[in-house]
């Protein structure tokens, strides 16, 4: 951190929080707060304030376990070393006033506003520790020897507030026996049902630390799995074995007291024994999970990149771009967008940095060319309140202020195209996938024996590739397929569908990545809230639910693929043409009335 | 015939119990599992997720279940043990295979509307709390139309004569499944 604060070309910005974001990438505007610290930088930390100051409050960096004064220095390392006045705990007695050799200590200074211009934005805010109060079965706030294992982590530091004894809080005294119980909230449907994936590694360092300073102490180890599987870990794992750490497999149900001066009663199953035992210990270390840094949901609001379920930032995709957010321009480090141990941080933050770096190397910045485009004339916000568009919009490239029309920002577009099918008027067309080429593909597709084929509408990323796939796999499946590529499934249009049956279509298939995989984030939500009411749309014009299905199929699901188009191709045969005939001739009236917009491309010409 | 299969189905057992990941917390806080460690409500689920189902319906300790539903609460994965031990013992009963002790306490209410008859110092309490001496118990008419409903006679008879029948601890044999069937229909 120091490095960093010397480094000519970084500049910090601590005691900050960001306001205001706006603009796009390569042009952020940032409107940035910072708070007084009420001691001006000439502060040297001679610590002569803290002498005078008569305020003591539990100090947070050590976690309560140690007082700290109402002036003071957050940690010992903190950058800069600058002290600060906590108004909340302050008496105003202005007595470090006095005190202060340097004069550094103003009272009038006022919070003030910066506003930066960046290219890039790398978000690193970090997690907090899980509160293990939440756990009542454990006792933690209630047993002092319950403690949380950043609690321990203070009492193990050479320069915290026991220097480096392990002490119990109750009597002072060193425990004999110290038993850590994993998953504290992790891995708990009650709490985080995710894996917090560091407490593994932290519980097994903090062991091997006790067994090898302190060889008379027995630790123990209460675990449901030890997760161990990064480079070196498993070795790691084995050296606590070798230290004489002890594992028990069973989650504690409960930690109780025993008879006073006898420590605490942990009640749990031990998994080889196959039944229940209670172990009495003197101090039981929770290794607690991680959980959204405080003001995550304000600054997601803020620079507009949504959370996962869990409240940590969504990344762009959880396995190809595991840096990036869905809004371009905008990078994740570290336990931002989820909980993880320190190689993986360093990692992604090399990573965020070597991303942003492609950005600001450039002067100007090439986009894909896909991109949406709202035709003002047309659209509908103009008149009445709308804004369709800018809600199914998950990266926020449209904007849509009441009284005007829509505008669409290309430097945000990603071009998936839900807002192009979600426009209630078709005020809006994406380049290179406008309607009129789908509609000339969908007619040169069905021009001869129509109700022998299958359309299927396919998205870039999973479902086309997984055609591929198979083909690759040498599955084989019917010939009577016949697909049309789009970027996203949210890009299909109702009319598309309606079309296809319009021009007499055998099967329609509407085909897309996961839920969780889609590569526009919304987009296959989107397609699949449409195309449930255009099932039942169908279903009363009378076409046969059968002849048209949805199905999510991913990149590497070639034989799911493969599967499906042999399952409609043996529907379609036992549908048989007549009946298939019959249908279409019954619902053209009702879908020549809902696509009475849509031009003839290739019958026309060809004088069908 | 009513055959495990289906009764099975009807509960739809493993799929409730499958995301279990054998942490053992209910069995850690079980206040029956501290006494006897043949109750392991981990060992239950177990069991059902693996499929040995046959074993968990002979089990006899399925029946010591107090349904405090500590299981429940501590679970991190909101299985309901308790709920599910409930339904095996339900699976268990429809196929005859019901402790002695469990049909003798259940007879006791249903003939008398209490399993034990109060005790002096609890009398006393009850005097004390200003409580009228006896416990009222379930009214008999109560009782009477109960024993109607749930056809009570014919269950045990048939209870009995399954007991006889299955008595070596292996699942119902003939004539006991004969008896839960007329009580079905």
């Amino acid at each position: 951190m120091v490095d960093a604060a010397r480094h000519p070309r970084i500049e910090l910005m601590t005691y900050s929080e960001v306001k205001k974001c706006e603009g796009y990438v390569g042009n952020f505007h940032v409107m940035i707060e910072r708070k007084p610290r009420y001691v001006q930088d000439s502060c040297n930390a001679c610590r002569d304030c803290l002498e005078v100051c008569p305020i003591k409050v539990p100090s947070e960096f050590d976690l309560g376990l140690v007082y700290r004064h109402a002036i003071y220095q957050p940690f010992a390392q903190a950058v800069p070393t600058t002290f600060v006045v906590d108004m909340g705990s302050c008496i105003h007695c202005y007595k470090c006033v006095d005190a202060c050799p340097m004069q550094s200590i103003d009272f009038s200074q006022k919070p003030h506003l910066s506003d930066v211009d960046v290219g890039a934005i790398i978000v690193a805010t970090g997690f907090d520790p899980f509160d293990p109060s939440a756990l009542s079965e454990y006792g933690y706030g209630r047993y002092a020897d319950v403690i949380s294992s950043m609690d321990l982590e203070r009492l193990l530091d050479p320069g915290g507030p026991t220097k480096g004894d392990i002490l119990k809080p109750s009597d002072f005294k060193k425990p004999k026996q110290v038993s850590f119980i994993q998953c504290v909230g992790s891995r708990d449907q009650n709490h985080n049902p995710y894996c917090s994936g560091y407490c593994c590694m932290s519980s097994l360092k903090t062991a091997i630390h006790i067994r090898e300073k302190f060889p008379e102490v027995e630790v123990v180890i209460f675990y449901i799995d030890i997760r161990t599987p990064s480079k070196g870990y498993e070795e790691f794992f084995r050296r606590a074995r070798k230290s004489g750490v002890i594992f028990i497999q069973g989650k504690p149900s409960e930690v109780a007291p025993a008879i006073p001066g006898h420590g605490l009663i942990v009640y749990t199953e031990d998994r080889d024994k196959g039944h229940p035992v209670e172990f009495r210990t003197d101090l039981v270390v929770l290794a607690t999970g991680a959980v959204p840094s405080t003001g995550t949901n304000e600054l997601s609001s803020t620079i507009s990149v949504g959370l996962d379920e869990n409240g940590f930032f969504r990344e762009y995709h959880p396995k190809l771009r595991p840096v990036d957010s869905p809004t371009d321009g905008v990078f994740f480090a570290g336990a931002s967008c989820g909980p993880k141990d320190i190689p993986y941080s360093v990692a992604q933050g090399s990573a965020a940095a070597a991303r942003s770096s492609r950005i600001l190397m450039n002067d100007t910045l090439v986009i894909e060319p896909i991109v949406a485009r709202a035709d003002a004339a047309r659209c509908r916000n103009v008149e009445k309140k709308c804004g369709i568009c800018a809600l199914s919009c998950p990266f926020g490239a449209i904007t849509a202020e009441p009284g005007k029309a829509a505008e669409i920002n290309p430097a945000k577009c990603m071009g998936c195209g839900t807002c192009v099918a979600e426009c209630p008027t078709g005020a809006i067309t994406q380049a290179h996938f406008h309607d009129l080429q789908i509609y000339a593909q969908i007619h040169s597709y069905l021009k001869e024996g129509p109700e022998h084929k299958i359309l299927a509408f396919m998205c870039w990323w999973c479902s086309y590739p997984a055609a591929d796939n198979a083909g690759v796999n040498h599955l084989q499946y019917p010939a009577s397929s016949r697909g049309i590529r789009v970027m996203c499934a949210g890009r299909i249009k109702r009319d598309f569908v309606f079309e296809a049956f319009r021009r007499g279509a055998g099967m329609v298939l509407v085909s897309g990545c996961h839920s969780q995989d889609c590569h526009y984030l919304t987009g296959q939500r989107y397609a699949d809230k449409r195309m449930s009411a255009v099932t039942r749309r169908l279903e009363k014009l009378g076409i046969s639910p059968e002849r048209f299905r949805v199905e999510w199929i991913s990149a590497a699901e070639g034989g799911k693929y493969s599967r499906v188009i042999t399952d409609m191709d043996q529907t379609l045969k036992e549908i048989g043409p007549v009946r298939i005939q019959e249908e279409n001739e019954k619902s053209l009236p009702g879908l020549e009335k809902r696509l009475a917009h849509v031009p003839d491309l290739i019958f026309s010409k060809q004088g069908n | 015939m009513e055959t495990l299969k289906e009764i099975l189905a009807e509960y739809n057992l493993p799929a409730r119990a499958r995301s279990c990941y054998q942490c053992g917390a209910c069995t850690g806080g079980c206040p029956v599992g501290r006494i006897r460690w043949d109750f392991n409500p981990r060992r239950f689920i177990e069991m059902l997720i693996r499929g040995e189902l046959e074993d968990l319906l002979l089990l006899e300790s399925i029946w010591l279940c107090s349904h405090c539903l500590t299981c429940l609460e501590r679970c991190p994965q909101q299985i309901e043990v308790s709920e599910i031990i409930m339904h095996v013992k339900n699976c268990a009963a429809r196929l005859g295979n019901v402790p002695e002790n469990v049909i003798k306490m259940a007879d006791l209410i249903m003939n008398q509307g209490w399993i034990d008859k109060p005790v002096k110092r609890m009398l006393k309490k009850r005097q004390g709390l200003g409580l009228p001496e006896q416990p009222e118990g379930i009214d008999s008419e109560e009782r009477k139309a109960l024993c109607r409903c749930l056809d009570w006679s014919a269950k045990m008879k048939a209870f009995k004569t399954g007991k006889s029948g299955g008595a070596d601890g292996r699942f119902p044999v003939s004539n006991n499944k004969k008896g839960v069937r007329e009580r079905a229909s």
